[in-house]
């Protein structure tokens, strides 16, 4: 099978696992509006909680794939860890601006305010920043070799800036409510609205696949092309 | 501890081809477990000094004291093309006496061609006749290897083996004399470089003091054309003399107090005026492409690396020590009785801002828009650091007791040490072509 072959062929993967997660995501939104009890202080706008925060779990994830595939390039320096790797830090863009767009929405009627300059929202802010630099960086060179590895060693730089951003978080005085789910202790959240929430991130994190892939067979067939034509020019 | 005893002694030898000095003067000690790497240009006789030493050719004056048997690894493979793998080794093994299979075996499979020893040699690529070459060289378990160009033909993989198996040697005693080319590559191996020049040996010096030097002469470079110019410096106090009065006046007196505003006012200014100096860092090396110059000589990417970071640090340094008294002035900051503590914060924040910015300064160079796409890469590594140093800065202008400060200063201390290794480690990277 040619490369350009495999990239079709996981295209076509990607928008059936995309299709099927936004069939997924449809069952979501009614389980959560009709099934799911309604929080006792915060009311209906908590509802947006079971999109907020399932994106933010699909953009770190993004972003996780990114900077360890950015180590592998540096360790093997084979392209299709750097190309993945792109594809992801795209995907976890797009998620990201989902979670920084609900996550004002949600604050307005349970804060009284748009935005605040709580630390996680800053901090999840200036992580999407970073990814956004990483893609801009990329742009800025045409010769793929060095390409790869400056945005392998920032890949690598974010990656270790997470624990840090994260201490930064906890420390700060935060109006973020605590984890619900990632705790040492049992998760404090209801059982339902616990369902919905654990139901919401596994589609988000099929989503997340069938991007990547789709995302993925996009930049590979681009990158034949553009070899396509280096060679033509020969 | 004493002295060990040296495996290869060198004696004011000196080797002619008819009038020509190719060897002149060169007297040298090589220990157990040494490394002396010889560089120098084409001609310059490192060559002739190896085959010297290892009994190729005569002295014509001077001597040379062996002190057990020498392997050597030379252009040519010295072996037979059309015997195999095996066969060299048992032909060379027997002239030595030797006939153990199983450490011609080893050696073959540590050279990773076990499974080509039955092959003819002939077939073999010149990365496999190299290592081929150098299990020869290994059989009679050699006190003193001499290895001429040992990377030359080389792929990566193949380097990485050869340098593998000279610290594995290093490690079992064996003395070495390496000439080279690829300095950078085989400089870590070595313990002493020998600089030759038209058959001398003009310099033998420590690897260690090496990097150190080349360390210091990279910031003492970046330093004295700063000195000459002055306009990174000039520009970037008066950026933070104007950000310290613009955010000043820009503050609501009756809402925030003095003490309020000067840990983020502090911050705001040692940040933006110390990005405007990194962003010079390298651009003097793109003038004129220095960068190559610095790449051909025998300086390490870490000593590069180390040496970048040194000059910013000064620089940001001068631009911190001018501003902090300015800062007290105009904000009236009782800061002098914990003055300590924060030139304590204030070196740890800068260390790891001028770490990751060097890195990046480096990345960015090579960029369009340098001067745009380095605060869009740095600003987001700087909000752990600084975010920490304004909350202890806050502390500390307080008088807090120093218990409310161990938290965010070990915090502090983990994001430098973390950083700067990860960008010492990285910074190879950037540096290739």
């Amino acid at each position: 099978m040619t490369r350009r072959e495999r990239a079709i062929r996981s295209a076509r993967r990607g928008t059936v696992i995309t299709g099927l997660a936004l069939l997924g995501l449809t069952g979501v939104y009614i389980r959560a509006l009709v099934y799911t009890p309604v929080e006792r202080l915060q009311g209906l706008a908590q509802k947006i909680f079971y999109v907020h925060a399932p994106a933010a779990w699909a953009g770190l994830l993004a972003f996780a794939v990114t900077g360890l595939l950015s180590l592998l390039y540096l360790i093997t320096r084979d392209r299709k860890f750097d190309l993945v790797a792109s594809s992801s830090a795209e995907v976890g863009v797009a998620f990201s601006v989902v979670m920084l767009t609900t996550g004002p929405l949600w604050g307005k009627p349970v804060w009284g305010t748009w935005w605040t300059w709580d630390a996680r929202l800053t901090s999840t802010l200036f992580i999407f920043l970073l990814f956004v630099g990483y893609l801009v960086l990329r742009g800025a060179f045409n010769d793929f070799e060095i390409r790869a590895r400056f945005s392998a060693v920032l890949g690598v730089m974010a990656l270790a800036l997470v624990p840090f951003i994260h201490v930064t978080v906890y420390w700060f005085r935060t109006l973020h409510p605590e984890p619900v789910l990632l705790k040492p202790e049992r998760p404090s959240l209801p059982g339902a609205m616990l369902t919905t929430l654990l139901i919401s991130i596994g589609v988000f994190t099929a989503l997340f696949i069938g991007f990547l892939l789709m995302r993925h067979a996009l930049t590979v067939l681009r990158d034949i092309r553009e070899e396509e034509t280096v060679d033509a020019n020969a | 501890m004493p002295q060990a005893d040296p495996t290869l002694s060198l004696h004011g030898v000196f080797r002619r081809f008819g009038y020509r000095w190719a060897v002149r003067d060169v007297s040298l000690e090589v220990t157990p477990g040494e490394a002396v790497l010889l560089v120098g240009g084409n001609g310059a006789g490192k060559t002739t000094l190896l085959r010297v030493v290892s009994g190729l050719l005569k002295a014509s004056k001077g001597r040379v004291e062996r002190h057990g048997a020498i392997g050597m690894v030379a252009h040519h493979t010295m072996m037979y093309d059309a015997l195999t793998a095996r066969e060299n080794l048992r032909f060379f093994g027997r002239l030595h006496g030797t006939s153990d299979r199983t450490r011609m075996d080893s050696l073959l499979d540590r050279m990773g061609l076990l499974h080509v020893g039955d092959e003819r040699i002939g077939t073999f690529s010149r990365g496999m006749l190299q290592r081929l070459a150098i299990a020869r060289a290994l059989l009679p378990e050699p006190r003193v290897l001499l290895l001429d160009e040992p990377l030359t033909g080389l792929d990566d993989a193949a380097s990485r083996t050869v340098i593998e198996v000279l610290a594995e040697l290093k490690a079992s005693r064996a003395g070495m004399m390496i000439a080279s080319h690829q300095l950078v590559e085989l400089v870590g191996s070595a313990d002493r470089v020998g600089y030759m020049v038209s058959g001398r040996m003009v310099a033998l010096e420590p690897c260690g003091y090496d990097t150190l030097r080349a360390c210091l002469a990279v910031a003492g470079k970046d330093l004295l054309v700063e000195q000459r110019t002055k306009t990174a410096l000039f520009s970037s106090l008066v950026f933070a003399i104007l950000v310290l009065t613009i955010l000043y006046f820009a503050r609501d007196a009756t809402a925030v107090s003095d003490l309020d505003l000067a840990p983020g006012a502090l911050w705001v200014t040692f940040t933006f005026a110390g990005m405007l100096g990194l962003n010079r860092a390298f651009l003097l090396e793109r003038e004129n492409r220095a960068v190559d110059g610095l790449r051909l000589s025998p300086a390490t990417p870490t000593a590069i690396f180390l040496g970048k970071v040194l000059g910013n640090l000064v620089f940001v340094g001068i631009v911190e020590l001018v501003s902090l008294p300015l800062f007290i002035l105009f904000y009236d900051v009782p800061l002098w009785r914990q003055l300590g503590l924060l030139l304590l914060v204030i070196f740890l924040a800068t260390t790891g801002f001028v770490a990751v910015g060097t890195l990046f300064s480096a990345i960015v160079v090579r960029t369009r828009f340098s001067e745009v796409m380095l605060p869009v890469l740095l600003l987001p590594f700087l909000f752990p650091p600084i975010v920490a140093a304004v909350q202890l800065t806050r502390r500390i202008v307080a008088l807090r007791p120093f218990d409310e400060l161990t938290g965010w200063l070990s915090m502090l201390a983990a994001f430098v040490i973390i950083f700067f290794t990860l960008s010492l480690l990285l910074f190879e990277a950037i540096l290739e072509e």
